[in-house]
């Protein structure tokens, strides 16, 4: 996966250092959302749902990371879900805050779609299994 | 990658899913767990009957977002 999700803040944040503009607003929080169809790096992608993914709620949960080394953040925590229904593919997830009106950071597809997960499955990212490479922004 | 086990913590089985589209239970099954009490262990067929299957845990790494 490459590139920044959203141009219009990685465009922001070259251009505080190119001209020394206003940065955009910080995160203070992320969270992992899971999704049923992979946007791109300018669109959302689609969701998953309670209603699709029963024991998924819309918005995700939290996910944390450790500080960058030789250009790489690693996921910090475990980000995780127990099914309460049969779910549907999940194929990609995103990185959004938790700001009033939250915003897409990050976005990717994951190496293997989640499929068949059942009723009283549990879903979760190890520790470590969300990566962040600078190299590819 | 996904590592997927089986919710019984004796069970040894894992299944490794690196790429495609597997069926996580159907991918237990294929290696080797026998811990589910109905016939038809793990897998689809167990979930088309809808007799409850022994849960399992599927773990993400390796996911990269940019």
């Amino acid at each position: 996966m490459a590139s920044m999700t959203d141009r219009t803040r990685a465009a922001s944040i070259m251009d505080a250092i190119l001209h020394g503009g206003t940065a955009p607003t910080y995160p203070t929080a992320l969270h992992l959302r899971l999704m049923t169809a992979q946007g791109s790096n300018t669109s959302n992608g689609t969701e998953s749902t309670s209603g699709n993914c029963p024991g998924y709620t819309a918005g995700g949960v939290a996910i944390t990371f450790g500080a960058n080394s030789a250009g790489v953040s690693t996921s910090s925590n475990t980000p995780s879900w127990t099914a309460t229904g049969s779910w549907s593919t999940v194929t990609s997830v995103e990185i959004w805050d938790t700001a009033g009106t939250p915003l897409r950071w990050f976005q990717g597809a994951l190496t293997a779609n989640i499929t068949g997960v059942a009723n009283g499955d549990t879903v979760q990212f190890a520790s470590g299994a969300v990566t962040c490479d600078a190299s590819v922004w | 990658m996904h590592l997927v086990q089986c919710a019984n913590k004796e069970c040894t089985a894992v299944a490794a899913i690196s790429s495609g589209d597997v069926d996580i239970h159907d991918a237990l099954d294929a290696a080797g767990c026998k811990c589910c009490t109905q016939p038809h262990n793990h897998g689809k067929a167990a979930r088309d009957t809808g007799v409850p299957c022994r849960p399992v845990t599927i773990t993400l790494a390796g996911t990269e977002v940019s």
